[in-house]
């Protein structure tokens, strides 16, 4: 099962149509008790303090802990990926869930000017043995394509474990973050066309 | 980035319209039919247009949009939506559902007013926001900003256009007087009025050329909103 975590903001319908495409059970979840076991998904299109501020509303914290307990499945898109950090500065600023040893901050360039990444970039995701996505993709070595990108805050790192894969854009934010159960984008999977559906097996 | 091509169209109940000069539309079918065909225009994002409250479409007979399509159907690319966003019921609808990933508003800059797209950007994050210079471009080759609710023009200020960039992620500069034109987007007019190359799109009367200059300027996206699409292929 795939649950589609709805927090009350945030493209949730666009990443079930996406979803939908691998044919797998999928549902949308508004409070815990929807939850069935299997994937959870926490859609992006928001700020991530108030993506936060509504998964605790929600009392979703508890399960999203439980989850990352039990081995499944989280995956984590865009300001779904950033609370999964351990804070950000957007709007009032909040500590966020720390799965994930990083901070989201304003996006700025090389030269300390605010900017806005809104478009397409190549993204380069590795697969080598060890790698958790090599068994879905048992004879790709590279997964590369374009991808949609829509923020003004990015995640910087704070340490990376070393079994972790990931990638920085060229102003040192991470573009995806995998590491034992924890998936996160800081692009759009369900709205990167060709390459999005590639990224359909990290679903299931 | 790479400059952006957009997909610019009118929804009306379920169906699709493309304009072909202000006022006159194409036919462009069901939107469920264009949303399976759209990746093969290689275009990277679509801009729906519901015309309850824009000044594209005064005197057509043009229905507000129906979002259900929105939810039916995979849409591989980023959608936004424009139009009625002002209303307590289509916010509600977007929160409740999430079916684009952008909102683009023209009123409410024309206006100053904060109010609704504050409100959005609560919800759905700075980034998701667009704000629409509406243009009327006279013979002396002067842009006003074109003021639906009042049905008239009024002088375009560097306040209001610093206020479009300061309260939204990206700009579009629309080009109403040339409208569905192919070819006469009014680029000499707009470029000296632009602030921030990398945050503004063009709209209105747009065509490879204009795509090819804002290539060469940085331009964020051009949003084509005539047949453009139809009769060339774009690279």
């Amino acid at each position: 099962m795939i649950n589609i975590i709805n927090p009350g903001c945030g493209n949730v319908i666009s990443v079930r149509n996406w979803a939908l495409k691998t044919e797998k059970k999928t549902k949308i979840i508004s409070n815990p008790e929807d939850f069935e076991p299997g994937t959870i998904v926490i859609p992006g299109v928001a700020s991530s303090y108030y993506m936060m501020l509504n998964l605790m509303k929600k009392n979703f914290i508890e399960l999203l802990f439980l989850q990352k307990k039990s081995g499944d499945k989280i995956i984590g898109i865009c300001a779904g990926f950033q609370v999964m950090g351990k804070s950000t500065t957007e709007d009032d600023g909040c500590n966020c869930l720390g799965f994930i040893d990083a901070y989201t901050e304003r996006l700025h360039d090389l030269n300390k000017k605010n900017i806005s990444q809104s478009g397409w970039m190549d993204v380069n995701i590795k697969i080598n043995k060890e790698s958790i996505l090599s068994k879905h993709y048992k004879r790709k070595k590279l997964l590369s394509g374009e991808a949609y990108f829509n923020h003004r805050y990015g995640m910087k790192i704070n340490s990376i474990k070393t079994d972790a894969e990931y990638n920085f854009d060229c102003n040192g934010y991470i573009t995806h973050y995998f590491n034992e159960n924890i998936y996160g984008f800081q692009f759009h999977p369900e709205k990167s066309l060709e390459f999005g559906r590639s990224l359909l097996k990290v679903l299931i | 980035m790479r400059t952006r091509i957009g997909f610019s169209v009118c929804g009306s109940e379920s169906n699709f319209y493309q304009s072909y000069g202000i006022g006159n539309y194409a036919f462009l079918g069901k939107s469920s039919l264009v949303f399976s065909n759209i990746e093969k225009h290689n275009v990277d994002e679509i801009l729906i247009i519901s015309p309850r409250s824009n000044p594209i479409s005064p005197a057509s007979n043009f229905l507000p949009y129906d979002y259900k399509e929105l939810e039916k159907n995979y849409i591989g690319l980023p959608v936004i939506m424009s139009g009625s966003l002002r209303y307590q019921e289509t916010f509600e609808y977007h929160s409740k559902t999430g079916v684009s990933e952008r909102f683009m508003f023209s009123t409410e800059i024309v206006e100053m007013n904060t109010k609704w797209i504050d409100i959005y950007a609560n919800n759905f994050g700075r980034q998701s926001i667009i704000g629409c210079l509406p243009l009327i471009i006279n013979n002396n080759n002067i842009a006003y900003l074109y003021d639906d609710h009042k049905k008239s023009h009024t002088s375009l200020t560097s306040s209001i256009i610093d206020f479009a960039y300061d309260v939204c992620d990206e700009v579009v500069f629309q080009d109403l007087s040339n409208y569905g034109d192919s070819g006469a987007f009014a680029y000499e007019v707009i470029m000296p009025l632009i602030k921030d190359n990398k945050r503004t799109i063009f709209n209105g009367g747009c065509n490879n050329h204009t795509l090819k200059l804002a290539k060469n300027n940085e331009i964020a996206a051009v949003y084509f909103d005539n047949l453009t699409m139809h009769n060339a292929k774009l690279i």
